[in-house]
């Protein structure tokens, strides 16, 4: 077994008859079982579903039928994705036992594409939070370090693509929520620009910043993951017209301008991200591209921005956990209101309430103007700047996190401490720009090697452009390579 | 903040009286096919929790697409009501919570809502103004009468409404009953909803303040749970007493909603902290901008068809019918537009009366309302033939609806059943004398009362006649030739 | 000014319905003001014109309707196998909450 070639590859030897998809799902369940004790990603897995899946895919093959891009794929699910009758907690009490009645239109791509759903993954609890430790349920443990983070909110879904127990996620994004986990644990993750990929069945956070994500061990994979499930569905009022668009080749970056904007590189970045990635950027300079600054200015005000549009959204989007008509209730004092309070109370964990509160206020009577609706016409300019320097450069660069993956407990009692982690990722959410973090090298931390991601933007729709350069660039690098020191792999070996 | 409120004296009985202030806003569900933001059917008296999906049940994930008949609709009322249709019009969100609202928001339009302006015209000449006229989803629907517990069935929401919200230029409980006839008129005879309070398809809330003569506006106090005309006349005037009487004794008028009580015919307070009015309304991020072009603006106003009071002017003048009789033609558009069909082939007032009294009979006997008038299979045409044949003399009025009844039960035109029946009308003055002269036998008193003037005295012998032809003798010729018949004999 | 937070907090709360334990009020109310301080420089941002709606600025995709054609949903019993007090009767099931107090329909 393989346990970290990408799907790709995978994919390749299973069309070349190298192994059945079902004894190919038999070995991801038995690493999973021995894996996941060390890690810690899974919040459910599917082992009879998937074996059940997996010989019918075996059988369609040899009846002749033609293998989607995804054929036999083993693929790991947050928490926050609905397939029929699965569960999908969001990592909260309070959807506890919630069962899926319908299912994601890209889930059901992803299918019909020939992936194999393996499991739920751990996340913080409804995507808020930068490090899975906000889940009611587990904390994944970064497998380059296990007392450290995975990063959030598809903490999980990173972790275990990392540890090569699946070879495929699919996370969402909203600030960052697949870029940076993708970042600390070393491998590749792309948020498309909004719109590229229906929203119908991810479970809201914040609606006009989230976006499914895939995580893989390539940028070749994130393509064939979005050709699958990406393009227009006429259930998401929100999605853009057309289908992803496909792919693009180049053999080399001439002609193609880098950005680089200045605040990119914050106060607080760990010098050893800012060398991974300064050696990136030479990379990309010696495969013909031409690297200038770019200013940008109002990315000073992009985390304030976020943090005010994503709750107030939330806040919202959270108002129907209520003990109503699904999902936990508690009694509490006998009213309606009461019922609700209690219900809500005892359900949430502190990060949400926290989020909701703010959210509430942003929003509230004497507030909304100088907070949300300031906040809206901030995230209106900082669009305008990347158009503007769009019109300059093909593309932006930059560190993914300002640091690599921190130790577990180091944040979580900080709330402003763990929201700058997100400083990097959120601007491209703001401005719905396609993100992609692919790996450039490890960071020396104390006695530890932690994975460093360097960050592509492109413009609005530009999704090929990122995944083009961000394939050409592991072409040329082994950074996505790398292979975490798992105890369990360790001891096996 | 609260007006300033006129300090009681003794002179406040002299000053002069107070006068109400009334504005309204009107729900009304859209006659679409399906809920506003889903596929689910949109019908009423469906068994609970059976018209419902994962978007009007707000599960996790799921989310809200436009129904485009719906935006086709309120653009047509707002069109049939003078507004000004918005070419881009936003959806927003209404956050508050209960157990009826799945979602603990309302997708409403708030800030830039579908249309502005436009009025109603009031009998008395005066038009009361709108304001606005804004698309959003019905909640479900909270029962509280069954049990110690509130329960809820969502088949309701998400059903498309328009509000129509109108300023406070109206000034009485008849001003007020007066606006929504007119309203529920236009809107169904434009196709936009049924308007059937009884089925919820028409709500309406009252916003009331009373002041003297030329002073500003003082508080309003909104009125809630208002199920009928009736009621919300009951109300309005309840209100207005209650007003006037606490201003009356110096006290002041609190803002707030009150619901109406069917059972003791008042209003009374219902108690709602002053938060749970903070909506913190925000753009909806799930739905884009809603687009009219002037292609769906020009296709809707060719949908908008002649409107009830201008059909009853056109009915008056053109046609010479009262009033009374243009209401009840009007009264439903199926009706009208069957009317106008008809009138044009025959006599309009005979046609008129036709349709008024006879085919109206035949559908109160169905149970149907005046709308269902297609069910009775009876094309305009055939009933202005009909018409034709009475007004010409060839058959009889009482024979005539012998005839109607056929047609409508046989679907046979009306001369294959007088062919049929032998119900032709007999004029022959031949026929009708071999009659006559046999009901003269023997009725020489009869006779002589009427050549001595007493006219009325005919009827007597009219009788006869009708009865020996079976109904069918013409009775102006039968009159005639009986006193051609008495004077002739006289002059003999 | 730390009492006029904390009220602050609490109304938001009750707003947002959630229960504010005494400790919690004040360690909330410290958060809060710590997050909005942070943020206050939100004030000297540049504005742009807003779009119409809150999604991210740029193209807009062509306003996406539905054709008024009924798509009944197949498995209506799904969406309430988890309700918390569903109330089964002979036409179908109705979803049961607490009687409010004071409130109309």
């Amino acid at each position: 077994m393989r346990p970290f070639e990408d799907a790709t590859a995978i994919r390749e030897r299973v069309l070349a008859g190298e192994t059945s998809v079902e004894s190919l799902i038999a070995r991801t369940l038995e690493r999973i079982a021995r894996i996941d004790p060390e890690v810690g990603a899974f919040r459910a897995v599917f082992a009879d579903r998937s074996l059940a899946r997996a010989a019918q895919l075996d059988r369609s093959l040899r009846n002749g039928a033609r293998p989607g891009p995804l054929f036999g794929l083993p693929l790991a699910l947050k928490s926050n994705m609905c397939l029929e009758g699965t569960p999908a907690d969001c990592g909260s009490r309070i959807l506890a036992g919630w069962h899926a009645p319908y299912t994601a239109t890209f889930v059901q791509r992803a299918i019909d594409a020939g992936a194999v759903p393996i499991g739920t993954t751990h996340m913080d609890e409804f995507a808020m939070g930068s490090s899975g430790e906000n889940s009611s349920f587990g904390v994944p443990r970064n497998p380059w370090d296990v007392a450290r983070t995975c990063g959030g909110s598809s903490s999980g879904a990173a972790a275990a693509v990392a540890s090569g127990m699946v070879p495929l996620a699919l996370g969402s994004d909203t600030g960052g929520s697949v870029r940076q986990p993708a970042a600390l644990c070393g491998i590749s993750g792309m948020k498309p620009s909004y719109g590229r990929v229906s929203r119908l069945g991810l479970v809201a956070f914040a609606s006009s910043l989230d976006q499914v994500s895939p995580l893989a061990r390539s940028a070749r994979d994130l393509e064939r993951v979005l050709g699958a499930i990406g393009g227009v569905d006429p259930r998401d009022a929100t999605s853009l017209p057309g289908p992803f668009p496909p792919p693009e080749s180049r053999r080399d970056l001439a002609g193609l301008v880098l950005g680089l904007p200045a605040p990119f590189f914050p106060e607080g970045l760990d010098p050893e991200v800012q060398a991974r990635v300064d050696e990136a950027v030479c990379l990309l300079e010696d495969l013909g591209a031409e690297v200038r600054p770019v200013a940008l200015p109002a990315l000073a005000h992009a985390l304030a921005t976020y943090y005010v549009i994503a709750t107030a959204e939330a806040s919202s989007n959270l108002a129907r956990y209520a003990g109503v008509g699904f999902g936990g209730r508690a009694e509490g004092d006998g009213t309606l209101a009461g019922m609700m309070s209690t219900t809500r109370s005892r359900g949430f964990g502190d990060e949400v309430k926290r989020r909701i509160l703010l959210g509430t206020y942003v929003l509230s009577s004497g507030y909304y103007d100088a907070w949300y609706g300031r906040a809206s016409r901030v995230r209106a300019a900082l669009a305008d700047e990347f158009a503007h320097a769009f019109s300059a450069v093909d593309l932006l660069a930059g560190p993914t996190s300002p640091t690599p993956a921190f130790r577990l407990g180091e944040r979580a009692h900080d709330p402003l401490a763990m929201y700058r982690s997100d400083i990097l990722t959120v601007p491209a959410s703001l401005a719905g720009l396609p993100a992609a973090s692919i790996p450039c090298g490890l960071a020396r931390v104390g006695g530890a090697a932690l994975p460093v991601g360097l960050q592509l933007l492109g413009p609005r729709g530009a999704d090929e452009r990122v995944l083009g350069v961000a394939r050409l660039f592991q072409e040329h690098t082994t950074h996505h390579l790398a292979e975490p020191p798992l105890a369990g792999d360790e001891a096996q070996a | 903040m609260k007006p300033p409120v006129p300090p009681p004296t003794r002179s406040a009985e002299r000053a002069a009286p107070f006068e109400a202030v009334l504005g309204l806003e009107v729900h009304c569900q859209l006659a679409t096919r399906t809920k506003l933001f889903c596929a689910c059917p949109n019908e009423f008296g469906a068994p609970p929790n059976t018209n419902v999906c994962p978007v009007c049940t707000a599960q996790p994930g799921s989310l809200p697409v436009l129904n485009e008949a719906a935006l086709a609709l309120g653009v047509r009322a707002a069109l049939a009501l003078g507004a000004r249709v918005a070419p881009r019009s936003r959806f927003d969100r209404k956050n508050y919570f209960y157990c009826d609202l799945p979602k603990g928001f309302q997708t409403s339009q708030y800030a830039f809502p579908l249309s502005s302006g436009g009025g109603l015209a009031l009998a008395s000449g005066r038009t009361i103004r709108l304001r606005r006229i804004h698309l959003e989803e019905d909640a479900g629907k909270a029962t509280h009468d069954r049990g110690p517990r509130t329960l809820v069935d969502l088949n309701r929401a998400g059903v498309p409404l328009i509000e129509i919200v109108s300023e406070p230029d109206l000034f009485s409980s008849a001003e007020a009953v007066e606006y929504l006839e007119s309203l529920k008129e236009i809107l169904q005879y434009a196709g936009v909803s049924e308007c059937d309070m009884e089925k919820g398809s028409l709500r309406c809330d009252v916003n009331v303040s009373v002041r003297r003569p030329g002073e500003p506006l003082r508080t309003k106090v909104e009125l809630k749970n208002l199920n009928s005309f009736r009621n919300a006349a009951l109300a309005i005037e309840h209100e207005i007493e209650r007003q006037v009487g606490l201003y009356v004794q110096g006290g002041p008028v609190v803002q707030e909603t009150r619901l109406f009580d069917v059972a003791t015919e008042k209003t009374r307070s219902m108690r709602s902290k002053e938060d749970e009015h903070d909506y913190r309304y925000f753009p909806e991020p799930d739905l884009p901008v809603a687009i009219v072009g002037e292609e769906l603006l020009a296709r809707e106003g060719a949908r908008v068809p002649a409107l009830p009071a201008a059909r009853r002017a056109r009915y008056r003048a053109e046609f010479g019918l009262s009033e009374q009789d243009a209401r009840v033609l009007t009264s439903a558009r199926a009706l009208a537009d069957y009317f106008e069909r008809a009138a044009g082939l025959a006599d309009k007032k005979s046609v008129a009366n036709w349709v008024a009294n006879d085919l109206l009979s035949l559908l109160a006997e169905r149970r149907r309302p005046a709308q269902a008038i297609e069910e009775l299979g009876l094309d305009p045409a055939r009933l202005a033939e009909l018409v034709l044949l009475v007004c010409s003399g060839a058959l009889g009025t009482s024979a005539a609806r012998e005839v109607l009844r056929a047609m409508v039960d046989t679907g046979k035109s009306a001369a294959a059943l007088v062919g049929e029946k032998g119900l032709g009308q007999v004029s022959d003055v031949e026929t009708i004398e071999g009659w006559c002269r046999t009901a003269l036998k023997g009725k020489e008193s009869v006779v002589a009362q009427v050549l001595a003037g007493k006219e009325k005295a005919i009827g007597a012998l009219v009788g006869p006649v009708m009865k020996a032809s079976g109904g069918r003798a013409n009775p102006k010729v039968v009159q005639e030739t009986l006193l051609r018949l008495m004077k002739d004999e006289r002059g003999s | 000014m730390a009492d006029d937070l904390l009220a602050l907090v609490r109304r938001t709360a009750a707003l947002a319905r959630l229960e504010v334990a005494p400790e919690e009020g004040a360690r909330l109310a410290r958060e809060f003001e710590r997050i909005l301080d942070a943020f206050r420089s939100l004030a000297e941002g540049p504005e742009g014109a807003r779009n119409a709606q809150g999604t991210p600025p740029g193209p807009e995709p062509e306003p996406r309707m539905r054709a008024d054609l009924p798509d009944p949903f197949p498995h209506p019993e799904r969406l309430f196998r988890a309700a918390p007090e569903p109330h089964f009767g002979p036409t179908g099931t109705l979803l049961g909450v607490p009687k409010t107090v004071g409130d109309d329909a």
